[in-house]
């Protein structure tokens, strides 16, 4: 990938900017405190040291989510529920579930766990799993004391899901598994039921992104005569890793405008994994112009639906500035950019017909006239197998 | 872009930046205690981005540099615990600092955190250097690179893998060290210059004042890597010079050029630069023609020169090196290349290799030779040297070998120190004359062959007499007298044991002197007067032994040659100083005779004189002539004097009665001589200054002056008749024969008749 190309270029509304004060720039420290741990140092100068992930601010993440089971209260009716109104309360209040929900995971305590975003704006925890894995646990069903459950059957569901918000309400389940836990009948006091989902096939990750959700949640439905069925959902997050790509091209061109700047960049590679760095140079061939600093940017770019109902969302998930000051020719700009600080994912190519997330590598070149030339170039994301020795 | 603003506005940015800092710092300080390494980080960075800023000049950019440098100081100590402690290790430190998403506070705190890495020794320290120097390429800002690096290099100065150091790695690793600070050194002299480029034109001057506050930053790297231990001569040679010339030749900056050349040959040793003369050197000619290569070769060649002083054992070295060729050569082609260099840049550079060359091969007068032939070369395209500047350093340039030898008499074989001094205009040749003559005073130098004499009077010609073309402009009457009595006094150390030599010098001086015109002669004679007086009495001193007819050297070529000169005041109008002269010359008493018949004869004939200065001279004449030694010579010296009163001019002095006082005086004195005669019973011959005194008479009488008349004659004829016979010794046989033709005389002048004949008649001679 060696061609010559052009700059893209725009002028910003906003000319002599007063200066920034504060960093303008995503940095890790300045926002909030993120779940991810800080990961373990995937490049480094030197090799062998052990790192370990840096306690403060796992302490942190801790401290703002602890771990919560998958516990919640039975709802009446469908999905996805409505926000509490006193109204509400008062309808939960006179219609309360005869029983309480559980659903629990055989291995949840081994599992890793990942915060996700629930519909209510609060994050929590849930386990995860990969593609192909046996999803075992127990449902429990206790009744509120001194009441019977007259149920017509209970069954468990694994479903995948992808939610367009354009169209809302409207699921696409690609994945639906299901079994029956009991027959119709009545329960009187706690009972748990065992289940198992072996070796499902889990193709796409879970995802929430600008405009779609894609998402795995376990189902309890016990259905009732003459009532609303009692629905128990619980979330759990899906991450498929892959292997080292076997091709990994560098990626190399050399952009510019004609008799005013000329460039070439380098990244060394064209796929990167979560906790990556992008490490490369930017060689100035021709400067005519006075330059003022250059970023690099991650850009995310999310497209959902088809044909003319499609959606696209670009979305400015890093912003790093590589270069203060004006070069010269001849002079060569290191970039190293550490993606651990980044909320990435892999890039998802046509998911289900539904979306696609594509990842951007935008070199950006202010001018001090606040023009903008930029050049943006497509990487590939995967996820890469957290092995032992990897760290 | 700097907007136009006063140094209040200025001011102003500075005070908000210091605020920053301090805020900033207060929140980091407050992290540092608690161990809260996010917001260290977070508020350290927000501190460090105050530095963003581009509205200050360098000199309060320095300002605020300083005061986030001190905090960043307390940070790394906070790093340093924070590993040591194992909460956080320093690889991982490492990578964080690294998320900042602003380049520059990102490079201060992984430079910070690098030091911090390097102590730990967890990397080797090149690796990381080697990290930290690359990545500071991401600041091409100038004066915010320039600080970085300069923060880079001063955290990094105890932690080069130096040999010895207790970082060093490997067998190579001083080769790490050094490229990681000519790195450094070269990125940051390409921002320095660059700085010079950037931004309006007509800031350029101010830009220019501006770079002269940085070139220390810069110049710093060059002096840590003369620190570095493993920087030995092999090294410095193969890499570390060449690296850095390479820098400065093609980094096309005078400035950065002229401080950097300086910068080198202060920093690093003088051994180190005598073994690398040749490509040190080679680096001159390809500078920027305005370089000031001048100074800073001249720097070099101090240093070096003092060197060779300091340790003479080194001195085979320069040799080895051919140090001096080296020089001549590099001069000559930076001459050559810089073809605007004005005269007084290219004499400065000759004035430096004489130095050089008089300090560290003072026995090679070649070399000496050589410069100022160099020297004639470069000059030979101009007429006369009008820059006064240019005019002070040739007379530096000459006075130089005088100095050094503090003897004259070696520059006077260095056949171009003419050539040079012709390229003077005529008042720098005579300062020069003047410095030439103090040098010879002060060392008392004796010059003592003819030739070197010649070549002196050559050098000094412009002292000795009028200058071609030259009008008499204005001198100094002062100056003028300062002028020659100096040359008055070079005559006095004139001087050679040989009297043959010392005859030839004497010949040679005359020659010169007696060009100098009427001004000059009153000054310069009496010198040569009395320095031919010394010989004639060092040749009475040895009287008699060596007195043949070959002998060149004898009193009375001497006073020859006295009298040709002090005649030559006669065109002058100072009666007395010859007189003086004259009367000098008389003081040895043989020699006085011949003088005092000598000045005798010359004033008689004279007739320049008023009659007031005749008078007066002829009085002291007589005066002096009565105050000789020995009687004898007295007498014959005053009847001598009468000829003074008597000139057969037309107008001429006929004072008869004064000529009658001399000859009684005369006969005055013969006769005290006879009685002295008579008590020591020695000598005779004073009967025969009676005859004389009679021939005188007869003379005179012969003149017709009335108050010689026949009596006298008459009675002197018969006193010396009596004298011979109350004579007890024995007569004479010369005296007598004098005696007898004398009368025969008188006799022959009877029969001859005539008027003369006839005044005779009366005298009887029997």
């Amino acid at each position: 990938m060696n061609a010559s190309d052009s700059f893209a270029h725009s002028r910003s509304t906003v000319r002599n900017a007063p200066q920034v004060r504060e960093s303008q720039y995503y940095c890790k420290w300045a926002s909030p405190p993120n779940s991810i741990p800080i990961p373990l140092p995937t490049r480094r100068l030197t090799s062998p040291t052990p790192a370990i992930s840096s306690p403060p601010l796992r302490r942190a993440a801790a401290a703002d989510d602890p771990p919560q089971l998958g516990r919640c209260r039975l709802l009446l009716g469908g999905e996805p529920p409505a926000p509490p109104t006193p109204a509400m309360n008062y309808i939960i209040g006179a219609f309360k579930a005869p029983c309480d929900v559980f659903i629990t995971f055989a291995d949840e305590r081994s599992r890793k766990q990942v915060a996700i975003k629930k519909d209510n704006g609060k994050t929590v925890m849930v386990p995860t799993f990969q593609s192909l894995e046996t999803i075992a646990g127990e449902v429990s069903i206790a009744p509120v004391p001194g009441k019977r459950v007259e149920h017509q059957g209970v069954k468990i569901e694994l479903l995948g899901q992808i939610e367009l918000y354009h169209e809302r309400g409207h699921f696409y389940d690609f994945t639906s598994l299901v079994r029956e836990l009991e027959v119709a009948g009545e329960i009187y006091e706690r009972k748990t039921y065992p289940f198992e989902f072996s070796t499902v096939e889990m193709p796409y990750e879970s995802y929430s992104g600008t405009n779609v959700r894609l998402r795995y949640i376990l189902k309890v439905t016990i259905g009732r005569p003459y009532a609303t069925s009692v629905v128990e959902c619980r979330d759990f997050c899906v991450r498929n890793y892959s292997p080292l790509p076997s091709i990994n091209n560098s990626i190399k061109m050399e952009v510019g405008i004609e008799d005013c700047l000329h460039i070439e960049f380098e990244y060394s590679k064209s796929k990167y994994h979560l906790k990556d760095v992008i490490v490369g140079k930017i060689y100035f061939l021709l400067v005519r112009i006075k330059i003022k600093n250059m970023e690099l940017e991650i850009r995310r770019r999310e497209s959902t639906g088809s044909g003319p109902g499609t959606y696209i969302e670009t979305e400015t998930l890093a912003k790093f500035e590589l270069m203060d000051g004006a070069p010269v020719r001849g002079e060569s700009i290191p970039v190293r950019l550490f993606l651990t600080p980044y909320e990435l994912t892999p890039t998802y190519r046509n998911i289900n017909n539904k979306f696609n997330v594509k990842y951007y590598l935008n070199l950006v070149l202010v001018d001090e006239e606040d023009r903008r030339y930029f050049k943006q170039q497509e990487i590939t994301m995967y996820r890469l197998q957290e092995t032992p020795q990897s760290s | 872009m700097l907007p136009d603003g006063g140094a209040d506005d200025e001011e102003r940015w500075l005070a908000e930046g210091i605020a920053g800092v301090q805020q900033n710092a207060f929140y980091m300080h407050r992290a540092l205690d608690s161990n809260n390494l996010k917001d260290a980080l977070k508020y350290s960075a927000q501190m460090l981005s105050e530095l963003r800023t581009s509205r200050l000049s360098p000199h309060k950019y320095y300002d605020l540099y300083m005061r986030a440098f001190d905090e960043m100081r307390k940070l790394e100590m906070f790093f340093r615990e924070e590993t040591r402690r194992g909460s956080c290790s320093v690889v991982d430190l490492y990578e964080l600092v690294q998320h900042a998403g602003n380049v520059l506070p990102r490079l201060y705190l992984l430079c910070t955190v690098g030091s911090v890495y390097i102590k730990s020794k967890e990397a080797p320290a090149k690796d990381v250097l080697k990290d930290l120097v690359e990545m500071c390429r991401g600041i091409q800002h100038p004066l915010r690179g320039l600080f970085l690096r300069s923060y880079l290099s001063q955290i990094s100065r105890d932690k080069l893998p130096d040999i010895g150091s207790e970082y060093e790695g490997d067998a190579d690793s001083i080769n790490d060290a050094v490229e990681f600070v000519l790195q450094n050194f070269i990125e940051m002299n390409k921002l320095w210059v660059r700085m010079q480029h950037q931004g309006p034109v007509r800031e350029k001057e101010k830009r220019g004042k501006e770079r002269n506050e940085l070139r220390d930053l810069v110049g710093k790297n060059l002096h840590v890597l003369s620190q570095i231990e493993g920087v030995d001569l092999d090294m410095y040679k193969e890499t570390v010079l060449p690296r850095i010339l390479e820098q400065v030749v093609n980094c096309k900056d005078e400035l950065a050029q002229f401080y950097l050349m300086d910068c080198i040959i202060q920093v690093f040793p003088d051994e180190y630069h005598l073994q690398t003369l040749e490509t040190l050197l080679s680096a001159f000619p390809q500078l920027q023609p305005n370089v000031d290569i001048k100074t800073v070769l001249s720097q070099l060649m101090d240093r070096l020169s003092s060197y060779a002083a300091a340790s003479p054992e080194v001195l085979p070295e320069f040799l080895q090196v051919e140090a001096f060729a080296k020089f001549s050569n590099a001069i000559g082609k930076v001459i050559e290349a810089q073809v605007d260099m004005p005269v007084v840049g290219a004499v400065t550079l000759y004035v430096s290799l004489l130095t050089f060359t008089l300090r560290v091969h003072p026995d090679r007068l070649d070399y000496v030779d050589q410069v100022l032939g160099a020297c004639v070369k470069k000059l030979s395209g101009n007429a006369k040297l009008e820059d006064s500047r240019a005019t002070k350093q040739i007379v530096a340039l000459l006075s130089a070998p005088l100095e050094k030898y503090s003897n004259i008499v070696t520059a006077l074989e260095l056949s171009n120190y003419p050539r040079v001094m012709d390229y003077l205009d005529n008042s720098t040749t005579k300062v020069m004359a003047l410095v030439i003559i103090q040098s010879i005073m002060k060392n008392t130098t004796c010059i003592s062959t003819s030739d070197k004499i010649e070549a002196l009077f050559d050098l000094i010609k412009g002292l000795i007499k009028d200058m071609d073309g030259a009008q008499d402009d204005e001198l100094d009457d002062e100056d003028f007298k300062e002028e020659q009595n100096s040359v008055a006094r070079l005559i006095h150390m004139l001087h050679n044991d040989d009297h043959e030599e010392m005859l030839k010098i004497l010949c040679t001086v005359q020659k010169h002197i007696l060009q100098g015109g009427p001004k000059r002669l009153p000054f310069t004679v009496p010198s040569l007067v009395f320095s031919a007086l010394k010989l004639v009495r060092r040749l009475q001193g040895q009287d008699g032994d060596v007195i043949g007819e070959d002998v060149p050297a004898t009193p009375k070529k001497i006073f020859q040659i006295l009298h040709q000169t002090i005649e030559a005041l006669s065109c002058v109008p100072s009666p007395e100083l010859a007189l003086r002269l004259y009367l000098q010359c008389a003081e040895d008493s043989k020699a006085q005779i011949t003088a005092i018949h000598l000045i005798i004869g010359t004033l008689q004939r004279m007739s320049i004189f008023g009659v007031e200065n005749r008078d007066t001279l002829t009085h002291k004449t007589t005066g002096y002539s009565a105050k000789l030694l020995k009687k004898p010579d007295q007498c014959r010296a005053v009847y001598a004097c009468s000829h003074l009163f008597w000139t057969d001019d037309q107008d001429g002095i006929m004072d008869g009665e004064r000529v009658l006082l001399c000859l009684k005086r005369a006969l005055r004195i013969a006769n005290a001589a006879q009685q002295m005669a008579n008590v020591t019973r020695g000598s005779s011959g004073s009967v025969a200054l009676f005859i004389e005194i009679l021939n005188k008479y007869l003379y005179f009488f012969e003149k017709g002056i009335p108050e010689i008349t026949n009596t006298v004659i008459q009675d002197l004829i018969e006193l010396i008749r009596t004298e011979k016979q109350s004579e007890n010794s024995v007569a004479d046989p010369s005296t007598e024969a004098f005696f007898a033709s004398t009368l025969r005389y008188i006799e022959f002048q009877k029969q001859k008749g005539g008027s003369i004949g006839e005044k005779y008649e009366q005298i009887k001679t029997t």
